[in-house]
């Protein structure tokens, strides 16, 4: 089980300053969290991996309270045994792919790190620096790194967002398959909407540093829009599917899938705003 | 030429550096990272030496080292140390002297450091010791380097810190500095002079070899 509940503020110097974020739900499972960009999304991982102290509150995971502002409890982020890979990660620059992973390591050895640098496709890399890195391969490396040290929970801050399609959905499965292997919760912040419906158990939504919303992907971004009622979104992707156009809209918090003929979509661009009516 | 006085003098630039690499690593570690409201407190006592005059800092360590005073009295009757006109003052001497040398460049170098890899280092589990042993101080040689080599470099030259402490004992207090002001005194420009070319010769020797490495390292990034 995870449980937080937490107020942060933040410095003078960020755009959000307060915070309130608060969810309790199943540990073992893939968590996205979903939402706009700066309100909160990588505050709460912060939180959770013990890099932002929050003002007051209260974070459990599986039975061990980490941080408890009633009691003073704080575990130290080093005590906390979770992995984590950062928006624009960075691998120590000191040391090679090799060294990198095994300074990861807690213990002498990892039983997966073979499997680990199969999955990750990592056997070429093993003896590059980190500056002799794509975005994408370095990506790969920080996960392995996170997984190398046997984690029970993994936070991604868009992880992936440096891959090629191709290379992602490998990821994807290399992801859902250690997560399996290491009874791993995973929780991700992520602005992928096909990644985020493919991959995720539960979506929390985040606006205004709150959690609005959290449910199943479909409970998140079920169709709310009402018939007989006009709404206006925004585009949020445009897939070409046999002969037609398949958009996915953001009409407040919800996403609505529709399906638009070619000639009406030809001039759509992502952000463009769409009238909606259901009849 | 006695030289005597050259190997007093690297004698306590070579233990005065040790000392400082001690004391400097961890205070410039904790100046870096602290958002303490008292770290400018520190950073201005820290960096104190570097615009006081020399005769100004030896007085006051004259003064606070004496055996007739409170510092110097304790140490003289619990610890038998005698500071003032002594190897020991002088290395103390050299140390709060120089002290600002070695960690002004290194707390930059820290300060360069991306909080995110410190950052990465503590989610590995890795203590604070640990993430400055593997992850900070591997990746600020030129800054460290440049440090002990200033702190090197300017215990070389003192002169009015060393005389005020250490006075003008032959074997014992008389560095290099002190022998080529008493040749002068004498009118023995000779001797003066061959002390001043090896100090100016050593110095422009390690300043060569830092900035050799500097380039070196900046090339290889």
């Amino acid at each position: 089980m995870i449980a937080i509940n937490v107020d942060i503020e933040l410095g003078e110097q960020s755009a959000m300053k307060s915070f309130h974020l608060e969810w309790k739900g199943n540990s073992k499972q893939f968590i996205t969290v979903y939402g706009p960009s700066g309100e909160g999304k990588t505050t709460f991982l912060r939180a959770l991996a013990g890099l932002e102290k929050p003002t007051s509150g209260r974070i459990e995971i599986e039975e061990s309270i980490w941080f408890d502002s009633s009691t003073g409890k704080d575990i130290p982020v080093q005590e906390r045994k979770l992995g984590m890979v950062f928006q624009n990660h960075r691998l120590f620059p000191n040391f090679t792919v090799a060294q990198n992973l095994q300074f990861a390591i807690k213990g002498k050895d990892c039983p997966i790190l073979e499997l680990l640098i199969s999955k990750f496709e990592l056997k070429e890399l093993l003896h590059a620096r980190p500056n002799s890195l794509s975005g994408g391969q370095t990506q790969r490396v920080a996960i392995a790194q996170a997984l190398v040290q046997l984690p029970k929970l993994l936070l991604l801050d868009e992880a992936f967002s440096a891959l090629d399609s191709i290379t992602r959905n490998r990821m994807q499965e290399a992801l859902c398959f250690f997560k399996e292997r290491l009874d791993l919760t995973v929780i991700m912040v992520n602005h992928d909407l096909h990644e985020t419906l493919k991959l995720s158990d539960t979506v929390l939504l985040i606006e205004k540093g709150v959690i609005v919303k959290s449910g199943t992907p479909s409970e998140v971004f079920q169709n709310q829009v009402r018939k007989g009622k006009s709404s206006t979104g925004k585009l949020l992707e445009l897939k070409q599917e046999n002969g037609y156009y398949l958009c996915h809209v953001l009409i407040g918090n919800q996403i609505v899938q529709l399906k638009r003929k070619m000639d009406q979509s030809n001039q759509l661009k992502l952000g463009d705003s769409i009238d909606i009516e259901v009849s | 030429m006695d030289v005597t006085p050259l190997l007093l003098t690297f004698k306590l630039a070579a233990i005065t550096t040790l000392v400082l690499m001690l004391i400097a690593i961890p205070l410039a570690y904790k100046l870096a990272f602290s958002s303490s409201k008292v770290k400018p407190l520190f950073e201005a006592l820290v960096t104190l030496p570097m615009v006081l005059p020399p005769t100004v800092l030896g007085f006051y360590l004259l003064v606070a080292f004496s055996p007739n005073n409170g510092l110097g009295y304790w140490l003289n009757e619990n610890l038998g140390l005698q500071l003032v006109f002594s190897f020991p003052g002088l290395v103390v001497a050299s140390v709060i002297y120089s002290l600002p040398f070695m960690v002004q460049p290194i707390q930059s170098g820290m300060q360069l450091v991306p909080r995110s890899l410190m950052e990465a280092s503590m989610v590995l589990g890795k203590t604070k010791w640990d993430t400055l042993r593997f992850v900070v101080l591997p990746n600020i040689k030129p800054s460290l380097l440049t440090g002990i080599v200033l702190a090197f470099a300017h215990t070389i030259g003192e002169f009015g810190v060393v005389l005020m402490i250490g006075g003008n004992i032959p074997g014992v207090t008389k560095v290099a500095s002190i022998a080529i002001y008493d040749e002068v005194e004498a009118l023995n420009y000779g001797n003066a002079n061959a002390y001043s070319l090896v100090l100016i010769g050593i110095s422009i020797l390690i300043l060569f070899i830092t900035f050799s490495y500097r380039n070196f390292s900046s090339l290889n990034k």
